[in-house]
Parts: structure tokens; sequence; C-alpha cells
């Protein structure tokens, strides 16, 4: 057995402890509570965290094509299901193990971003925190990597270390550069100036969500005031047809 | 002085084919460009249609409530909890009325309205697909029945209004609500002065299944009196020089507006005062309730809004492209390049740019000038020939156009090439594109005498009965400055992120006067900014006085990339929040925005931490009132769209979640 960094060898394990097969809508009872950050709650058992990295369906490497979809008139359709690799080094195809019937919270950007990115990401996890109790249900936060060269799912993982380790339900991803260029671009997150386009930074401003299954997307600042992203989000992507669920964060 | 009220009639049926005489190029409309990388939407061929072969919609006059028909429950009565409405029938009012209704005009008012917002289809071209749109319907009317442009609304300056807009965008409208969610809208009436309640604010939504009462009084704010330097709030004289005539309304509801008014949310408004009237009843200016030969209104109303269809004639939209959407094909009243009969004689037109972000430059083919006699809402002090004008999103310019002397066709042109929502491209005189042509026959008729330099509100001090004053420089008594800037991706005013519960700017309710200067430091692109309660006068641009037609009064500045524009504007009547924004409504969407909160002086401005006294910052029921009537639920679906609807000014409440529910 070859010798991890301390830092891998604890992913290994957070990334082996569960597998779940399916995302459980969460029927939990609702709490009488305002919309307030988990950080706030009572610290989460320590399994809640392990299942950081293991909340996907078994993942497409099994496939061999990207998922047939039909023309269906939804906004996901254009996105390209490309392969990524989560910051536990496991492989998932974006459409087909991420998106599909989910809500998603995307933004971009890529660890050796000194200026703008660690306070963007502060700021997201802020946004985490108030959704904390559908996160790794049917919500996922998605934070892909512009630098996929140099972000590798090592680097990603050491970069969770920002905000006290992996979180579940939010996923650092990184993969081929010009297939992950081609998703920043279907997800309307470039300008139309190639020199402004060219500098990474300013990709890393925007926080772009949606409800697969409702077919509703927006993008906001990703550095707004937290609580007003988090009620936007929520209404947004909000679905009538799920079932009631953990309402303690959504108030 | 009086003149016939007839209802605006659709224009008469065409009468025969007309073929596309003279045309170079193609008449078809510009290409946009295609953020979203598909190939299959080119809609300009516009499912097989000729242009100009089908006649432009003129939207009817929105039918004023009888006593027979009267508002249910009336208005002002709705703050009672009572038995749950059902949803849908949009006796649901929420959140009362403009508290001014009470305080300040005795609960009274003059004349009702139902406005209906609903989903219907409508042809865009004739035989074409039915294509889903949202309509605002008048209320007499039958389910199904509104178009868009909405209803016309002619109101009189000085006669207030309650308009009780109902959202009938429910999911459970199947066949309707193409959507499938509930779909929230908030109603703003652009360039008009009213309360904060009334306004449109963008979280103040009109949730599906609600209703709500907009209260427009129809006024102009009041003299400021020399000696204070102070304007009264309901009394004393009126400001004539602020008196509106050409406002427009459509949604803002917050996030949405974009795809609100692609889907058809707008409708004009024309207020009507003694001097417009007089004017009017003097053929200075056409008659707008007087038909031609053809059947067709002296005065019309043309809403411009490029489109952009799917294969299968749906409305394109892409909710991911942040430009600002720009459609390859050109609407005139929600039909794709119509054709006017006209005769040979002066027409008013009150063009409104209706499109989320396309600048358009106008001109008409055969050269000739048009009269120019408004901008945005306000009549000038004299008219002005002017030969072609740029025009942004939401602004109107109040033109005559008179086709004596033309025979065979006239096209309203633009001749600003655009391939982006991030601004123009370029004016290029020789590549215009026809938006409406106009078939002159019949006979001439010459009996209107507005002319270059006509007085139209007058100058006041020049001209005798002179209205219109500028705003002067020793009435300054504050400066801001904007700055709109993009950071990362996401629009920033001052370096802040918009908050519906921040003010960004406290005037003093009714004192002096403030200079507001917008600069664009965003680059490659233009902004044109809007501001909510009060219009205002751009003193310079880029250093240099504005061009004529943006001279006096107006409430919309596009800025160019880098541009700065000095205005002086006032803050009277009513207290906020209000809000100040880009108009290009994919930024607006984006919060490309501020608050401002007029308040009297001493008063806690709207800084999301202070208590906000309901007496002062629009409706705000208590969090208990809230509760007791169970204003915010959920429905048996779980559905949270109820809790979101915090309004204008809302305290942060925390809400027994197990106590609430359907009752």
């Amino acid at each position: 057995m070859t010798t991890k960094t301390p830092l891998r060898s604890y992913a290994v394990f957070l990334c082996a402890a569960f597998a779940l097969s399916t995302i459980a809508w969460a029927g939990a009872v609702a709490q009488n509570a305002p919309l307030t950050k988990a950080s706030e709650k009572a610290a989460a058992p320590e399994t809640a965290v392990g299942e950081a990295c293991a909340l996907l369906p078994p993942s497409s490497p099994a496939k061999a094509e990207p998922g047939q979809r039909t023309r269906s008139g939804k906004v996901s359709e254009r996105f390209p299901n490309i392969m990524l690799r989560t910051q536990c080094d496991t492989q998932v195809r974006f459409y087909d193990d991420i998106v599909k019937d989910r809500i998603v919270l995307i933004n971009f950007m890529y660890t050796t971003c000194s200026d703008i990115c660690p306070g963007t990401t502060q700021n997201l996890v802020d946004v985490y925190d108030y959704l904390a109790g559908r996160m790794g249900r049917d919500m996922l936060m998605l934070s892909i990597s512009i630098d996929p060269e140099v972000d590798t799912p090592d680097a990603l993982m050491r970069y969770t270390v920002i905000f006290d380790g992996p979180k579940p339900g939010w996923l650092f991803l990184t993969g081929d550069y010009a297939e992950i260029d081609r998703l920043r671009r279907s997800l309307g997150v470039y300008d139309l100036d190639p020199i402004v386009d060219a500098d990474k930074t300013q990709h890393a401003g925007i926080i772009t969500f949606g409800n697969d299954r409702t077919n509703r997307w927006a993008a906001l600042p990703a550095m707004m005031d937290s609580k007003e992203l988090a009620r936007t989000i929520l209404r947004i992507t909000r679905d009538p047809r799920a079932k009631r669920r953990n309402l303690s964060s959504l108030e | 002085m009086s003149f016939s009220r007839r209802s605006f009639l659709m224009a008469g049926a065409a009468a025969g084919a007309v073929g596309i005489s003279g045309y170079p190029g193609t008449a078809l409309g510009r290409g946009g460009s295609d953020s979203d990388g598909s190939t299959t939407t080119k809609s300009g061929l516009v499912f097989g249609y000729t242009p100009f072969t089908q006649p432009l919609f003129i939207p009817d006059v929105l039918t004023p409530l009888g006593s027979d028909n009267a508002l249910d429950p009336t208005p002002a009565a709705v703050s009672d909890s009572g038995p749950k409405m059902p949803r849908g029938i949009c006796n649901d009012v929420a959140h009362g009325i403009a508290p001014e209704y009470g305080q300040f005009f005795g609960q009274q008012h003059k004349k009702e309205y139902l406005l209906v917002t609903e989903e219907t289809t409508q042809r865009f071209v004739p035989g074409g697909p039915d294509t889903p749109v949202f309509t605002y319907r008048d209320g007499t009317k039958a389910a199904g029945s509104g178009r868009t442009p909405g209803p016309t609304v002619v109101a009189n300056f000085d006669e207030s209004v309650v308009l009780r807009n109902c959202n009938l965008l429910t999911r459970d409208r199947s066949g309707t609500n193409s959507t499938g969610h509930d779909h929230e809208t908030s109603l703003h009436l652009h360039g008009t002065h009213a309360p904060a309640h009334a306004d449109g604010y963008p979280d103040f939504y009109v949730l599906a299944g609600e209703g709500r009462d907009y209260f427009y009084p129809n006024q102009a704010p009041r003299m400021t009196d020399p000696g204070t330097n102070t304007a009264p709030r309901f009394e004393g004289p009126f400001d004539e020089t602020w008196i509106p005539s050409t406002v427009w309304y459509h949604d803002h509801g917050m996030d949405v507006t974009g795809f609100n008014v692609t889907r058809g949310l707008a409708g004009f408004y024309l207020m009507f005062d003694e001097r417009e009237k007089h004017l009017i009843g003097t053929k200075v200016l056409p008659n707008p309730f007087e038909l031609d030969a053809h059947g067709n209104p002296l005065d019309i109303g043309l809403a411009l809004q490029d489109q952009r269809f799917n294969a299968d004639g749906t409305i394109h939209y892409d909710f991911l492209d942040h430009n600002g959407r720009i459609g390859d094909v050109f609407t005139v009243n929600g039909r794709v390049q119509p054709y006017l009969k006209v005769q040979p004689r002066k027409y008013r037109f009150r063009i409104l740019n209706a499109s989320n972000a396309r600048v358009y430059r106008l001109r008409l083919s055969t050269r000739q000038p048009f009269l120019v006699i408004g901008a945005d809402s306000w009549l000038f002090p004299r008219a002005g020939v002017i030969r072609d004008f740029e025009i942004s999103s939401g602004q109107r310019h109040d033109v005559i156009i008179d086709f004596s002397g033309t025979s065979g066709e006239v096209f309203l042109e633009n001749i600003m090439i655009q391939e982006d929502g991030r601004k123009g491209k370029e004016v290029d005189p020789d590549r215009p594109t026809p938006l409406l042509k106009f078939i002159v026959e019949g006979n001439t008729v010459d009996d209107i005498t507005a002319e270059d330099e006509t007085v139209i509100r007058g100058f006041a001090g020049i001209d005798p009965g002179g209205q219109w004053a500028p705003i002067r420089e020793d009435e300054i008594v504050n400066n801001e400055f904007f700055r709109w800037d993009r950071s990362n991706g996401a629009w920033t005013v001052n370096n802040r992120f918009f908050n519906p519960r921040r003010a960004d700017a406290v005037p003093v309710l009714g004192h002096g006067a403030e200079r507001w200067v917008h600069e664009n430091s965003s680059g490659g692109w233009w902004h044109p900014i809007h501001n909510h309660l009060e219009g205002f006068q751009i003193k310079t641009l880029d250093g240099k006085p504005p061009p004529f037609e943006r001279s006096f009064n107006s409430d919309l500045v596009n800025l160019h990339g880098g541009e700065v524009a000095e205005t002086f504007i006032k803050f009277r009547t009513f207290t906020g929040p209000f809000v100040f924004h880009c108009h290009n409504i994919e930024h607006e969407d984006m919060r490309m925005m501020g608050v401002h909160d007029p308040q009297p002086d001493g008063i806690t401005p709207l800084d999301g931490v202070s208590e906000i006294d309901a007496n002062i910052s629009g409706v705000v029921p208590t969090c208990e009132q809230l509760e007791a009537d169970k204003r915010i639920y959920f429905d048996e679906a779980g559905d949270v769209d109820r809790i979101e609807d915090r309004g204008v000014g809302f305290p942060d409440c925390e809400f027994d979640m197990d106590g609430r529910g359907n009752g």
C-alpha cells in the first residue's frame, strides 16, 4: 500500500464511508425555526460529514456513452454531459449524475485564485448553511474549477479546508479544460469580449442555479447578501410537486 | 374642453394584399447572437409570413368598472382578516392598499379597474402558430381574450384610480400556464408618480392566485416653495413641469422581469390633463378618439419589441443569457412587421421601446423628419424637429408624423445594428430594418397645426401660460454619485450588490433637488438607467448637453460605455422605498439595481436593520398581523409560494410553521 498524505487518507475514509444508491427526498418533520444557518445550530454529527462524497448513484464509468436525452425544451439539455472528477476522485457525468432531476447551485472557481475566490467561497458557505438541510438530498452545490490542469481532486480536497472540510452535497469538480470551458459557456458564464473572458477571475462572481424538474433557472452575484441569496434560490427553485420536505432551513 | 370618447378600435381588416415593394436586402430583420449555441431557432423566416401583410393591432381601452361590477371586496376593505378566499378568484387581495389612500386621500377614488394577468395564446403572424403569451386582460371581458400589449388605460389627470390586478398564472390552470409552475409578478406603472405600495417594488409580488390593489392618484408632484426650498406633499399647486402623458405599465417581478415582459406583460397608460386636452380640442395635436377614413385613431401607441421564436412557435427565452435578450423578429404591438393605412395627414404616435435590451435608432424611409413633442412621460415645452433618434429599452418618444405630401409607402425603420444584448454595434443608414409600413391612401386632411417650435407645455415665464421649467442649480441640496460597474460577471452599484432592504440613497422628502451623477464604468456595455417615483432632467451627458429630444424631462438615460450623466432630480410626495436600475431587463434581473427611500427629515431609512414604521414605508403589517391573517401559508402540496411574499419594508418574521396551514 502506497503512502498517502494524511489528508488524502482522511479523504479516502470519508469517501468510502457511505454509498447511497438513491437520493432520498427528506420527509423530515418541520421544525419551527426561521432561516438560520446550520452553523448556528447544534454541530452536525460526524457521520453527516462522511456523506460529503458519498451521495451519488454509482457513477458513469459503467456507461460508455453519455446519456441519451430526448429534446424536451429543458434548459439543461444544452449542458454538455461531460465527465468530471469530484474532490473525492470519483467520476461523474455532469447531467446524468448531478443535474438530472435535481436542484443545483453552480459556481466557477480555481484554487490558486487569490483575490475574489476565497471571499466568494466563504459567502457561499453562508448560503450553504442556510440550505444545509437540503444539501446532498434534492439540492447540490457545485464548484467547478476553471483551472482543471492545476486543480486535481487532491487540490480541490485541500481547498475545502478553507471552510472546515468537505460538506455533504457540495462537490468540487475538475476535468478536461476544453470540456469545462464548453460547460461554462453553456451555463451563460462568459463574457462576449474575449479579453475579458480570458481572465479567469471574471467568471468567479456568479452563482447559477436551477431546478431541472421545474426548468426554472437564474443567476445572481455570488457575493451578494447570503440570506437574500438563499431566499432567492428557494423561491426560484421551489417545486410545489415535491413532497413536504425538511422545513427547518426554509424560513 | 370635452371631446367625444370612443374606444380605440382595432385597425380595419386587411383590404387586398400589398406586395413588399422596393425593399432591398432582408426585409425580415437582423439576426441576433445565439448564446445557447443552438442553430435551430433562426426565426427570421417567421413561419412563412410575408412582411407588412397584417394590420397593426391597436389595443382597446381598458373598461372602467361601474357600480354593477365594482371591485369586491372594496379597496381598503381587504386588510380585514376573514374567511380565507379561494385562490384564483382574485378576491384574495394581499396587503391591502397604499396607506396614503387612507391617510391623505380619504379612502376615495374616482375610477376603478380590474386587470387580470393570465396566459393565453396569440398569433404573431396571421395563420401562424398559437403562441403562449402572458397577457394583461381587461377584467370585464372573457377569460383568454387578453392580448399583448395589454389594454390601454386612459386616465385623466388628478382623477384617482384603483386598479386591481389579479395574477391567474397558477400552475393548476393546465393548458393555459405552460410554464408548469405558479408564476409571480409585480405591476409597475412606469413614469408616473405613485405611492411606494403601488409602484411595483420588485419583491412586493402579486403571487399566483392573488390580487393587489394599485392606487394611482394620477397627480404630479407639488411645486417647490421657493422660500423654504421644500415641496409640500398633498397641498398647494401641482408642478406642471411634471404632469405625465405617455406612461406605460409592465411587469417588474424580481428576477423574472425579462421573462415576463418578453412573454407579453406590457401596455400603455395615457394620461390627459387640461392642457393636453386643450391642445387636442384646438387641433394643435391629433385627437386619440377621432377616427380617420380607414377607421383608425389619429393618436396611436406603437410598442416596439424584438422577439424570438422556437421552431414550434413558442417564445424563446434564455434564462442563462445575461447579456440582454435580443430577438431577430421585429414586432409592433405584438404583431410581426405590420402595416397601417394612413391618410395624408398628421398622426401622433407614442413610440415605446418595449424590448428587453435592443436599442433602436428610428427614422422614416422617406427621410422626412419627426416632429417630436415629448420624451418618456412628459410633453416638451415646444415641439422640435429631428431626423432620427435613439430609443433604448423602456423609453418613449411622442412624435407627430405628417404623411401629407407623401404617397404610397412610408416605413418606420431601425438603423441601429445590434448583434448582442450588450450594446448597439453601429448606426448604419444603409442597412435599415423596416418595422412598420404606413400605406398612405385617401384624402388629404390638413387640420393639425403642430409644427416646429409650436408651444406644447410652454416655457414657464417665456410662453404665455408656460408650464415647463428647468430644475435650477440653486435648488440642489445634495449630490449623489452612482458608479454602475461589472464585477467578476456580476453588476454592482457603487461596489455593492442590490439589497431590497437597504437604501442606497435617502433623500429628504420634498426638500429641494438633488444632483445625481450616473457613471457607466462597465466597459463594453450600454446601460439605460431608470428611476422610479420621479423623472429627472439631464444637464450634461459626457460633459455636453444631451440631444434635443432628451433635454427636457425623462426617466431613462442610456449610458453608452464610459458615459457620465449629470441629472437633476427631485423626490416628492411619497415616501419610499423605490428602486432605480438599469433597464436592460436581463441586467435588471441580475440585480443591477439600487434603492432610494425618500423620507421626511429625521426618519430612519430603510436599512434592513431598523424597524420600519408601517405608517411611513409602504404597507407593513406587523408580524403578528401577518400571522393572524394567515397571509403567509402553505397550500396542501407544501408550496412555499407564500412564504416568500415579503413585501415592501417587511420585517423579518419568524413564523410558527406548524401553526400555519390551509385552515
